[in-house]
C-alpha cells in the first residue's frame, strides 16, 4: 500500500480538461479542479468537453486566477472533508486547524487584487458557478460597504443615484429603522 | 485598490444574482440601506430576511453573556415578564420596529423566507403576531424560527430556580406564542429551534410537530420536557417530513423515534433525564443511554431504514464499539458513520445531577443482540473515528472494531482516524506514549491490523492533531 503526502498524486492520474479563455489561451487542469465549477461539471457530465471548453466570458488573466483558486480548494476537498462527507461541522470533527488556517491564509492573499480584478472574479465565479469563490469575493465587497451610508457607498463605487427626491424620501420612510 | 477606480461603477455591471449574493452577506440593516443606492439596487428583493435579535444589540453586548435577572426573579415575575428596560428589551423593541417596517412594506409576490430569532421577552407576542399575519397574507413562503430565553443553566447559581423559570418560559411558549400564532406555526415553518425552556408534557411537543406539517429541521437546545417525576412518559416523535433533528443538553424521560420516514440526520448530545433530581436512577433511555432499546431491533429497523448519516458522540471506552455494528444492521442505507470517542473526564456537563446519571448510563453494560456472523452492509462508504483511547486494550479494541467493520461493509471507501486536538479546558490530552499511531511504521501496522494486509482499494487516513494529511492510497 503506497502512502502519499497529499492528494496531488491521486489527482495526477485523473482525467485532464482543457479550458480556453476568451483570448484563446489554453489551460490544462485536472477534472477534480475543473469540477469545482458546477457549469463545467455539467458539461463533463453531458460529455461535451472534448476538444476543450471555450469560456468566452473569461479572459486568460482572470481564468489563471480562477484556476489557482480551484487547484488549492480541490486539494482541500480531496484530502479534508471532501464533498463525500455531509458532516461539515468542524467543531465535531475538529478538523486539522493548521490546514484550515493555511487555506484561510491562501484566501486572504488571493483577495489582494485591485477592484477591477475583484469584480471580474465575481463575474467569472458567477458564470462558472463556483460557489466558494463567489462567496469569497462577494464577502470582500460586502465587508467594504458594511456600516456605510448610501452616500459613502455611492462615492466609493461611483454609483449614480437615479432616484427622484420623492422616491428617495419614500425609501427613507419605509426603511427608517435601518438608518437609526 | 483605490487607484484602480477609473470612475467605473463596478457593482452595477454585476448580474442580479451576484448582487444578491453580496447583499446576503450583509446584516439586514446594511442590506436594506443598500436599497437606497439607486433604482437598480432598490429593485433587488432580498430572498431571505434574517431578523435576529442579537443583531439589534449594541456592539459591546452579547446575548450569550447576558444573564437574565428577569427569569431569576420571584415567581410573579417569571409568569408575567417584566418590562424593565435593559439592553435586551431595547433590542427587542428595535427588532419589532424593523420587522414591522419590513413585513408590512413588502408586497405579495413570490414571498420570501423569514428567519426570525428572538427571546421570550416583553414583546414576543407582538413579534409572533406580526409574523403570523405576514404568513397568513401570503407574503412569506417559508419561516425559520428560533425562540430562546436567557434562563441559562450555565450562568445561574441557582439551578433549581432557573429550571422553574425555564418551565414557565415553556408554558408561555406553548399556550401563548404557539396557540396564538397558528399561521406562523403552520405549513410555512421549515425550521424550529427552541432554547432554554422546558415544555410540560411530551404532548406539547407532539402538538407542535403535528401543526408544523412541513418542518424539516428541529433543534432543541437545553430544552425538553419537564416530566412529572412520578409518571415519566417518553416523547414519541412522529413526523412525515423531519429530516434533521438535533437535541443538545436536553432533558427527557425518554425519546422514542416512532415514525420519521424522512429522517436523515440525528444529532444527540449530552442529554439526560429530568425526571429526576433523583441521582441514583439513570434516565430510561438507551443506545448508550439514548433511544435504542437493545432488544428492539426489528422495531427500530423501521426508523433507521432511511438513515444515511449517523454521528455518535462521546462513546466511553467501557462501552466498547462492537455494539455499533448492531446499528449498522438496523440502518441498511447508512452511508456515513462518525464516532467521537469519549476519552477524559472534563467533557463539560450541565450540572451535578445530569453528570452522575449520564456517566452511570454510559458505563452501564448493555447486552446487545448478536449480529449474525457473515453480516454484510452494502451502503456504508465512509467512517470517521475521532479521538483515541489512551490505553493499549482501548486502541486494540478500535483496530478490532474497524477490522470487523471492513469485513462487513463491503463497499467501504474511506476510514478516517483522527486524533482530537488537545482539550482547551485541561491538559489531559497530551499523554506521552499514547498509543495513537504517529510514526509511519505504527501507521502501517495499524492499517495492516485493519485490512489484514494485502492490497485493498480502501483509503485510510490517519491524522495526528498537529499534522497534515496522511492518506493511504490504493496501491
Amino acid at each position: 500500500m503506497a502512502s502519499a503526502g497529499s492528494g496531488d498524486e491521486k489527482a495526477a492520474a485523473a482525467a485532464m480538461i482543457t479550458l480556453i479563455s476568451s483570448d484563446n489561451e489554453k489551460f490544462e487542469v485536472t477534472e477534480a479542479t475543473a469540477t469545482l465549477s458546477q457549469t463545467i461539471r455539467h458539461m463533463i457530465e453531458d460529455g461535451c468537453t472534448d476538444g476543450g471548453v471555450p469560456l468566452p466570458n473569461v479572459t486568460s488573466k482572470i481564468l489563471a486566477r480562477v484556476i489557482e483558486y480551484c487547484k488549492k480548494h480541490a486539494t482541500a476537498a480531496a484530502g479534508e472533508e471532501g464533498s463525500s462527507s455531509s458532516f461539515s461541522d468542524a467543531a465535531f470533527l475538529e478538523v486539522d486547524r493548521a490546514f484550515l488556517e493555511e487555506l484561510e491564509e491562501f484566501d486572504d492573499a488571493f483577495l489582494e487584487v485591485d477592484r477591477a480584478t475583484l469584480f471580474d472574479l465575481i463575474l467569472a465565479a458567477n458564470y462558472l458557478d463556483i460557489k466558494g469563490l463567489l462567496n469569497l469575493t462577494c464577502q470582500k465587497v460586502a465587508d467594504s460597504v458594511k456600516g456605510k451610508t448610501p452616500e459613502q457607498i455611492r462615492e466609493m463605487y461611483n454609483i449614480v443615484n437615479d432616484l427622484t427626491p420623492e422616491e428617495e424620501a419614500e425609501i427613507r420612510r419605509e426603511t427608517q429603522w435601518a438608518f437609526e | 485598490m483605490e487607484e484602480a477606480n477609473n470612475g467605473r461603477d463596478f457593482p452595477s455591471q454585476l448580474p442580479s444574482d451576484a448582487l444578491l449574493c453580496i447583499l446576503d452577506k450583509l446584516d439586514l440593516r446594511d442590506a436594506v440601506r443598500a436599497g437606497a443606492l439607486s433604482r437598480r439596487w432598490r429593485c433587488l428583493q432580498l430572498p431571505r430576511l434574517s431578523l435576529r435579535m442579537e443583531d439589534f444589540l449594541p456592539a459591546n453586548v452579547s446575548q450569550h453573556r447576558y444573564y437574565d435577572d428577569e427569569a431569576d426573579g420571584d415567581q410573579q415575575q417569571v409568569r408575567r415578564p417584566g418590562r424593565h428596560r435593559d439592553a435586551l428589551s431595547d433590542a427587542s423593541d428595535a427588532m419589532l420596529r424593523a420587522a414591522t417596517a419590513l413585513l408590512s412594506s413588502r408586497g405579495g409576490g413570490a414571498g420570501c423566507t423569514v428567519a426570525m430569532s428572538f427571546l421570550l421577552r416583553h414583546n414576543y407576542m407582538s413579534l409572533g403576531r406580526l409574523l403570523d399575519a405576514a404568513v397568513a397574507a401570503g407574503k412569506v413562503r417559508a419561516v425559520d424560527l428560533e425562540v430562546s430565553t436567557t434562563s441559562d443553566l450555565y450562568l445561574t447559581d441557582d439551578a433549581r430556580q432557573t429550571r422553574e423559570a425555564m418551565a414557565a418560559h415553556g408554558r408561555r411558549f406553548r399556550t401563548e406564542l404557539f396557540d396564538g400564532c397558528p399561521a406562523a406555526f403552520g405549513a410555512a415553518l421549515t425550521r424550529l429551534a427552541l432554547k432554554n425552556m422546558y415544555l410540560s408534557t411530551p404532548g406539547d411537543l407532539a402538538d407542535i410537530l403535528g401543526a408544523c406539517a412541513n418542518l424539516e429541521t428541529l433543534s432543541l437546545y437545553a430544552s425538553g420536557v419537564r416530566a412529572a417525576p412520578k409518571r415519566p412518559r417518553p416523547w414519541s416523535v412522529r413526523h412525515p417530513r423531519l429530516a434533521d433533528i438535533s437535541l443538545t443538553y436536553c432533558a427527557f424521560a425518554g425519546v422514542e423515534l416512532a415514525w420519521l420516514p424522512r429522517l436523515e440526520r440525528l444529532a444527540y448530545k449530552e442529554c439526560g433525564s429530568l425526571a429526576a433530581d433523583d441521582k441514583k436512577k439513570p434516565p430510561p433511555l438507551s443506545f448508550g443511554h439514548v433511544w435504542v432499546q437493545p432488544e428492539a431491533s426489528k422495531r427500530f429497523a423501521d426508523i433507521f431504514r432511511n438513515l444515511q448519516h449517523l454521528r455518535i458522540r462521546n462513546v466511553h471506552e467501557e462501552c466498547g464499539l462492537p455494539w455499533t455494528m448492531f446499528l449498522l444492521q438496523a440502518a441498511p442505507n447508512l452511508k456515513e458513520l462518525c464516532i467521537k470517542l469519549w476519552d477524559h473526564e472534563c467533557d463539560f456537563e450541565l450540572d451535578e445531577s445530569s453528570t452522575s446519571s449520564h456517566l452511570a448510563a454510559k458505563k452501564k453494560s448493555i447486552v446487545w443482540e448478536e449480529v449474525p456472523a457473515g453480516f454484510k452492509h452494502y451502503n456504508l462508504a465512509r467512517v470517521t473515528i475521532l479521538g483515541f483511547y489512551n490505553t493499549r486494550t482501548g486502541s486494540q479494541g478500535i483496530a478490532r472494531f474497524l477490522r470487523s467493520l471492513v469485513q462487513a461493509a463491503v463497499n467501504l471507501e474511506e476510514i478516517h482516524v483522527r486524533e482530537k486536538a488537545p482539550c482547551d479546558e485541561c491538559e489531559v490530552m497530551e499523554i506521552a506514549g499514547s498509543p495513537f499511531p504517529r510514526t509511519d511504521e505504527d501507521k502501517d501496522t495499524f492499517r495492516e491490523s485493519i485490512c489484514g494486509g494485502g492490497s485493498t482499494p480502501l483509503k485510510i487516513c490517519i491524522v495526528h492533531h498537529q499534522q497534515g494529511l496522511n492518506i493511504s492510497l490504493p496501491s
